[in-house]
């Protein structure tokens, strides 16, 4: 079995479905393929699941034949567990923590898609205080705009051919991609893989939610020359959801390797190693004819915010600013330019800044992961 | 164009054409236009380039002095030898087409003589090659390009502090990694490249340039880039502006691994992990050929982007030597490419053309060398040989192969031997199943008054008197030299326009007659395929044609693929060499691999199995290789490994693409010891003597003929 082996995930997942309300998780772009996720395959593990017919069946003829030798039925006073208690979660599935993430986490995310503007505003709004700021806001773009980018995915797709490994390994989450820069195993880095895969699933959500109000056609509806080499996802193409889930687990694992004091000597390497990593899984899903370059631009931002705003839940003092997005129809996307001083001209502006309250279950999953990297 | 002048008056055109045009342009930009890669007939093809072949050499400058003629631009790409005042026959040349409609054969007749209007220039004979896209274009330079803005690095020892002979090496190759890591000096930041010339990039403009189109940068260009850029390789690529796509194509640089990376590295690299520092003596000069370049595998449009090549190469090493202080600088140029046409003789118009400057400048005092692959067809049935014998009664016929879903036009060349006059022969095209027959007298068409002799005969699904023309046969006394060549050209078998008719694939019959007055003790006539594949992700749709002969054996009695030509069939392995690789001046390198057999001994290297290469007898009459490198690691191992694009990057390459740049570096280490008596004295053999080698003493004579008579190690 390797180390990020896969379908125990699809069985959590199964287990999130139960949910009712966050049925169709398997359906998100990362979820599908699913060769690595620190919750989903732990999630195999905690989620239990059935068993098979035969066992059962032998489970309950041993209990008639040994049950005589406890006696009778009488109770015995028990430990009870800490009420509303952090110390707890440990305690319970991996999918149920994954709920609770994902409950807290958009108890306090609200949106906002007025059909005259044709702009996307997403905010944050705090459960103690009820005030709402806008931490990404996004421009719906003319469609002509969208037929000049195809030039430029044309001219990515001669990388396919070398690309073909990465790309249909990271239909899923790309987990591994970013395991390998920082070292991570499920051994020791359990935490650190479920903070992972938790920003990745938040991302995710998110990028649906906008994905739906802007409603961009793929590539391939619109050229018929680039034919891709993947199935076109079925939803909206800006902005990407790859780009926006690698960005923001960039971003949180930037903060990780802060928190993680002397661990890595190299810190700041890592970091842009894990940036460019990034920027590579997020341009292959254009080589693969899946995504418009601003489709990256759009994510990329996006993800930006979304890790932020995970790093402050988590209690980390990080800055969080809003970003505004309006792609332009000449932007090829390059980490190169995925900074403040130089993403101006390709139409990203700044919001202010705003505050997150910290979350008790964010801040407890960020310390058991911090100290993974104690040795 | 429409089909009414392809199949009418384009042929009529093609015959009054006042200055001559080979068969290949013939095809290209007559009947065959359509065919052709999109940029040959879109109507915006503005600048072409040229090579121009006048009756006597001619100065450069003279071009200066001519006006520009009705608004069409003529201008020369930097050259090597104005300084020195040096003749030359051959100029690689840009040429203006102002017509709005497109390329057609008297438009490019127009193109050529208007602006060239006098005897000295007017005569010459041209070679029509690819486009220059308009963005790399400087339209408003001057005829000959500025100056460069370069000084030598102060960094670099010199004069008596300097030990060894500085020296220098050009790469001419694709997708060049010139900020590479492995190309620097032992600091990592400053480079040993001194110039890049990228060849297709875009000409900004606002910049000094000293070239006429692409991008040249100077070492101060690179380093500066490497200061601002060379933590993201990537961004750095973009910001130079050699990332971007021309004319429709990707830009090889974006990839991970490119022919031009791994041969530069082979040629000039070195690993910064390594302790020793790397060899600053030898300065580096790098040429990116266009995009364009996989256009066409066949020899067609190469040959003034690579003369213009190695003119820049040995200009820019002028330059070096002036900032060094060195006299007489030494030059290795690597090219790893070639074709598997042409006369083999040496005397090819690129050849003709490299043996001149190269020749010029040894005239001078200077060491020059050109190291050249022996080319990897050997099992791809591309050539054959028709014997005196096989003529005995009267004809002789073979069998020519071309494939289904292919997307390009397939060449055959037959050439005859030098003082062979076929006027008293025929040829014949036979279609698969016989759907049509054309045949043609081998005899030049009178109507023809001046230019080389030839005749043209258009091959037509219909017969040779209607229908759609889906080929083109063609004869002609190849430079006026004497040596006459049969072109057949064929049609894609499957266009990319599917309104244009398809040439039919299958098998085809070529008949080649002896009339009773031709002479019929004469050497063999040779055959080859151009070469004709789809070359990494280009996506061009080529297919290989190839000769078939049941005698052919393909495997031997072992099973492997057979090494000799053993059936006694017409179609040859030996004689498969690289046509670019027949000049006087080259060194020719073929591919080995250690020999398990014998425990890995040096001096028994087995010829890798695609290796090219001349006769087995002793007659050097097609080319000959001079010795042989390492192409392959082991029989199962394919390729050596080299860089790929980014720093610290690897990947493996196979080919004779590979031992040719090995044997260039040991060149350039032997150029940067050696004295200039032993250099001098090395000249006439191509510097092989000055080489750190094996000589491989007992061998076969297939095996002579394959490795030579060295292994450089």
């Amino acid at each position: 079995m390797a180390y990020f082996g896969g379908l125990g995930g699809l069985g959590g997942l199964g287990g999130l479905g139960g949910l009712g309300g966050l049925g169709g998780l398997g359906g998100l772009g990362g979820l599908g393929g699913l060769n690595a996720s620190g919750l989903g395959g732990l999630l195999g593990a905690g989620a239990g699941g059935a068993l098979d017919p035969l066992t059962v069946q032998g489970l309950q003829t041993s209990a008639q034949a040994i049950a005589h030798v406890a006696g009778d039925a009488a109770t015995h006073p028990s430990r009870e567990l800490e009420f509303s208690s952090t110390d707890n979660l440990d305690r319970w599935s991996d999918w149920v923590r994954a709920s609770l993430y994902l409950s807290d986490f958009f108890s306090e995310i609200v949106w906002e898609a007025p059909k005259d503007t044709k702009e996307v505003t997403i905010s944050y709004r705090s459960r103690s205080t009820g005030d709402a700021h806008p931490f990404f806001r996004i421009a719906r773009p003319d469609g002509d705009l969208f037929d000049k980018q195809l030039e430029f995915v044309r001219a990515y797709m001669d990388q396919r051919p070398e690309r073909t490994a990465e790309i249909t390994s990271q239909l899923g989450f790309p987990t591994p991609y970013f395991a390998m820069i920082l070292g991570l195993v499920p051994a020791r880095n359990g935490k650190t893989l479920e903070l992972i895969t938790l920003t990745q699933v938040l991302a995710a959500h998110v990028a649906m939610i906008v994905k739906h109000h802007l409603a961009i056609r793929r590539p391939d509806r619109i050229g018929t020359t680039i034919l891709p080499m993947i199935p076109t996802p079925g939803h909206g193409s800006f902005p990407s959801a790859h780009a926006t889930e690698a960005f923001a687990v960039t971003r949180m694992l930037e903060g990780l390797i802060d928190a993680s004091g002397t661990h890595y000597p190299d810190g700041e390497k890592r970091k842009k190693l894990l940036r460019k990593q990034a920027e590579r899984i997020a341009v292959s899903r254009t080589v693969a004819g899946v995504h418009y370059p601003v489709d990256s631009w759009a994510g990329a931002l996006l993800g930006k915010t979304v890790g932020e705003i995970v790093l402050k839940k988590c209690g980390v003092d990080t800055e969080l600013r809003g970003l505004k997005y309006e792609a332009r129809a000449d932007s090829d996307f390059m980490v190169s330019h995925y900074q403040s001083s130089k993403w101006g001209e390709h139409g990203v502006s700044e919001l202010p800044q705003l505050s997150v309250d910290v979350s008790e279950q964010f801040t407890w999953l960020w310390t058991n992961a911090v100290n993974e990297f104690d040795l | 164009m429409t089909d009414a002048n392809t199949s009418g008056s384009g042929m009529t055109e093609a015959v009054e054409l006042e200055n001559y045009l080979g068969p290949y342009e013939n095809w290209n930009f007559g009947i065959g236009n359509p065919y052709t890669f999109p940029a040959y007939h879109t109507d915006k093809l503005k600048y072409l380039t040229a090579l121009a072949e006048h009756p006597k050499p001619v100065k450069p400058g003279l071009l200066e002095n001519i006006a520009e003629h009705a608004g069409r631009g003529t201008w020369i790409p930097t050259l090597w030898g104005t300084k020195d005042d040096v003749a030359l026959r051959f100029w690689p040349l840009v040429v203006e087409n102002p017509s709005d409609e497109g390329i057609s054969l008297d438009s490019l007749s127009l193109n050529l003589t208007a602006p060239t209007q006098t005897d000295e220039v007017g005569k010459a004979r041209f070679r029509m090659a690819f486009p220059v896209e308009e963005k790399a274009m400087n339209r408003l330079q001057n005829r000959v390009p500025g100056e460069p803005d370069w000084s030598p690095d102060p960094e670099v020892p010199t004069g008596a502090s300097q030990p060894k002979a500085i020296n220098v090496l050009g790469v001419i190759d694709d997708g060049i990694p010139f900020a590479h890591g492995n190309f620097r000096a032992a600091d990592g930041k400053r480079t040993r490249l001194e110039f890049c010339w990228l060849q297709s990039a875009e000409n900004r403009s606002g910049r000094p340039s000293g070239v006429l189109f692409g991008r040249e940068f100077t070492r101060d260009a690179i380093e500066g880039l490497i200061r601002n850029y060379g933590d993201d390789e990537d961004a750095l690529y973009a910001a130079a502006g050699a990332a971007e796509p021309q004319f429709g194509s990707s830009a090889a640089i974006n990839r991970l691994v490119t022919h031009g990376a791994h041969i530069m590295d082979v040629a000039a690299g070195h690993d910064p992990n390594k302790s020793e520092a790397p060899p600053e003596e030898t300065r580096l000069v790098a040429v990116q050929l266009p995009n364009t370049y996989p256009w066409d595998t066949s020899s067609f449009g190469k040959s003034s982007y690579l003369l213009a090549a190695v003119h820049y190469i040995l200009e820019r090493a002028e330059r070096i030597a002036a900032g060094y202080g060195v006299e007489d600088i030494r030059v290795t140029i690597n090219c790893s490419y070639g074709f598997s046409g042409g006369r083999h003789d040496g005397e090819s118009e690129l050849e003709a053309a490299i043996n001149e400057v190269v020749g010029e400048r040894r005239n001078l005092g200077r060491p020059t060398a050109i190291v050249l692959p022996s080319g990897n067809t050997f099992q791809d049935r591309l050539h054959g040989e028709i014997s005196a014998k096989d003529l005995e009664d009267g004809s002789f016929s073979f069998k020519w192969v071309t494939q289904p879903n292919d997307r390009t036009s397939n060449y055959l060349e037959m050439w005859f031997p030098a003082g062979f006059d076929p006027q008293s022969c025929s040829i014949g095209l036979k279609s698969p199943l016989g759907m049509t027959e054309t045949s043609m007298d081998l005899t030049p068409d009178g109507s023809h008054t001046t230019g080389d002799p030839r005749r043209f005969q258009a091959v037509r699904l219909g017969g040779p008197t209607g229908g759609k023309a889906i080929g083109l046969i063609s004869l002609d006394n190849h430079r006026g030299t004497g040596r006459w060549r049969v072109l057949l050209a064929l049609a894609p078998t499957e266009p990319d326009d599917e309104n244009l008719p398809a040439a039919p694939g299958g098998v085809w019959t070529v008949t080649l007659t002896r009339g009773k007055a031709a002479p019929s003790d004469h050497g063999v006539i040779n055959l080859w395929v151009q070469r004709d594949v789809d070359l990494e992700a280009f996506r061009k749709g080529n297919r290989q044609s190839y000769l078939r002969d049941k005698k052919y054996r393909i495997a031997d009695d072992s099973g492997g693929p057979a090494q000799e030509d053993i059936g006694g069939s017409h179609v040859r392995r030996f004689g498969s060499m690289n046509g670019m690789a027949t000049g006087s001046v080259a060194l020719v390198v073929s591919g080995c691999r250690p020999s398990a057999e014998t425990g890995w001994d040096a001096d028994k290297p087995i010829a890798s199995n695609y290796s090219s290469a001349g006769k087995v007898s002793p007659d050097t009459s097609v080319g000959s290789v001079d010795c042989t490198a390492i192409s392959d690691r082991s029989n199962i191992v394919p390729g050596v490994v080299a860089a790929g694009t980014r720093s610290g990057s690897y990947a493996s390459l196979q080919g004779t693409s590979v031992a040719a740049p090995f044997v260039a570096r040991r060149l350039s280490e032997a150029f940067a010891t050696c004295s200039s008596v032993d250099v001098k004295q090395a000249e006439s053999e191509n510097y092989l003597p000055i080489l750190k080698k094996v000589e491989l003493v007992g061998q076969s004579d297939e095996n002579r003929a394959r490795l030579g008579k060295f292994l450089v190690i």
